[in-house]
């Protein structure tokens, strides 16, 4: 159980001099506050014989980030630690959390600590949350992450990312994951989802190519909400189009969300009737 | 409730299951000493949700009730995890106790609505279920109720997966099928697929259900998958209150106390 995995040179904690003056208490779930009450390098040491003995306890864990926090201890080290642990009992290690939060710890203090940066890229990668693959969805996240949180959404960046993310769209049209990216890079665009021309014209040109992925309708039928709300609906995108598109939906391209598409549908119906009933008043005012 | 109308599911078996877990788990399981109450949940939820709490003997209940109050400590302020599952769970508990007086809604409200997590129906659940039973569903815009019960819908494979690519997962039919339920939307999904997905995790000889087909079974995926089922209304089960994860049965209960409470004060 020892760092050393010699069994023999294992040292009871009840017969270790410095541990004299705690008294044990059994096993009875009541000894957890022993550990909490002051945090200490002894406790530190504690928890990781307590790890070793179950690296699968989510508290001991947690006891050891909050040791660590109160006495300012060294994140990068922990990181290391953790490291370790993980490449002995690769079993036990389902769950990749604890890596993201402290190195979220780290990088909130430090933007720019590069260990922690590596450490996080390293812990995705072996919890197989980074990967080429662009359907990877933690991936296409953690570039949401690093840009959200380390480059900043300045307006060349959000071109950049439009750029990269519709390439990877052009590669493999039915990407779940690419297409939801594209909505958050937009979040930071101005313009809003219909107001990027390279965006739009990208949309355009695939359905004009015949390509009915049911992202690309779902992401055009937006395009016409939007335009319509701000009152720039225009010959492509209008209410009648968004009814078309929900019906193929529907009825061919998405069965399974058939019932969902009509719902939008019925919501596209009202704001035909509601703008044409303003109309006729409008009229009617002239008249 | 005639349990026996209902011929694809096992319900004898799923009753035998779930007292099993309660009674003594096996040594290779020593790894989850940690996550016993969890276990005992959704053991104790899971004989709810199939109308058949009335198994567990008086006597075990009190173990069940004494066991319980043992594990319970005084929580230290000091030590605050921030996450989304300690939200929900602080939520819940503030519910069912009716009082809200150790909860700041307002900050939790923005912790919420800012949190830039990966989206993930597990998180979804407890965040939206948190708003819900803070009574803050309004702090949410438009737009941000569309775009979830889009990504919410999009989830639906024929079973639910917890994100984009990944695969379906039975107790996806509960964390995601909850979160539809609670936005009014659950009603646009596709019950029939959603249904054979399910059933197609469950162990009909020794009771249970699993992630997927052919797989190992367990107490998490065995309630979540009745609760998934009971949501689209299934027979045979109880139905189930969303936002708290229990049944209609439970909450009912819950609500007299409350009323009674509150005639006290």
């Amino acid at each position: 159980m020892s760092d050393s995995g010699d069994d023999a040179a294992w040292v009871p904690y009840k017969e270790r001099p410095e541990w004299g003056d705690v008294t044990p208490v059994k096993e009875d779930d009541g000894s957890n506050p022993v550990v909490v009450i002051a945090y200490s390098e002894k406790l530190l040491q504690l928890t990781k014989d307590a790890v070793e003995l179950n690296p699968a306890n989510y508290t001991v864990w947690q006891y050891r980030r909050d040791i660590l926090k109160a006495l300012g201890g060294d994140l990068m080290s922990e990181l290391d630690y953790m490291e370790a642990v993980i490449k002995q009992s690769p079993k036990n290690y389902q769950d990749p959390s604890r890596e993201l939060e402290l190195t979220g710890d780290a990088l909130l203090h430090d933007p720019k600590n590069y260990h922690a940066w590596q450490h996080r890229q390293w812990a995705m990668k072996t919890f197989g949350l980074l990967t080429d693959d662009v359907r990877n969805n933690s991936a296409w996240n953690q570039r949401y992450f690093i840009v959200n949180n380390h480059l900043g959404w300045s307006d060349i960046n959000v071109q950049k990312e439009i750029c990269y993310t519709l390439e990877k769209i052009k590669f493999i049209k039915n990407n779940e994951s690419a297409w939801n990216y594209l909505r958050g890079v937009l979040l930071h665009d101005k313009r809003g989802l219909s107001g990027n021309a390279v965006v739009t014209s990208f949309c355009e040109e695939l359905y004009k190519n015949k390509c009915r992925s049911s992202y690309l309708l779902a992401f055009l039928i937006d395009i016409c909400d939007e335009a319509l709300k701000k009152g720039e609906n225009n010959s492509l995108h209008n209410c009648n189009r968004a009814m078309e598109l929900c019906a193929a939906l529907a009825n061919k391209y998405d069965k399974i969300r058939s019932k969902y598409w009509n719902y939008i549908s019925t919501k596209f119906i009202k704001y035909q009737t509601e703008s044409e009933s303003n109309k006729n008043g409008a009229d009617k005012l002239i008249e | 409730m005639n349990f026996e109308e209902n011929k694809d599911l096992a319900h004898r078996q799923h009753v035998k299951y779930f007292m099993r877990f309660l009674n003594v788990l096996p040594s290779s399981l020593a790894a989850h000493d940690s996550t016993r109450m969890t276990i005992a949940y959704f053991s104790v939820a899971g004989l709810d949700v199939l109308g058949a709490i009335s198994t567990v003997s008086l006597d075990m209940r009190s173990r069940i009730i004494e066991w319980i109050y043992r594990l319970q400590v005084h929580p230290n302020k000091d030590r605050c995890e921030s996450d989304m599952r300690f939200v929900y769970c602080a939520a819940c508990i503030s519910y069912m106790l009716h009082d809200w007086s150790g909860f700041d809604i307002d900050k939790t409200t923005d912790f919420i609505i800012n949190s830039i997590l990966e989206s993930h129906g597990g998180t979804t659940f407890c965040a939206l279920a948190s708003l819900s039973l803070m009574n803050q569903m309004h702090k949410l815009t438009e737009a941000q109720v569309e775009g979830l019960k889009r990504w919410l819908m999009y989830r639906q494979v024929d079973g639910f997966q917890g994100r984009p690519n990944k695969p379906v997962d039975t107790c996806y039919s509960f964390w995601v099928g909850a979160s539809l339920k609670i936005l009014d939307t659950l009603k646009f999904t596709n019950y029939g697929s959603n249904r054979r997905y399910v059933y197609d995790t469950q162990d009909t000889v020794v009771g249970g259900f699993s992630k997927w087909p052919d797989t190992c079974t367990d107490p998490m995926h065995t309630y979540l998958g009745l609760a998934g089922l009971s949501l689209i209304g299934e027979n045979g089960l109880l139905e189930i209150e969303p936002r708290l994860n229990i049944t209609k049965r439970a909450y009912e209960h819950l609500k007299t106390l409350h009323r009674s409470w509150d005639n006290q004060s």
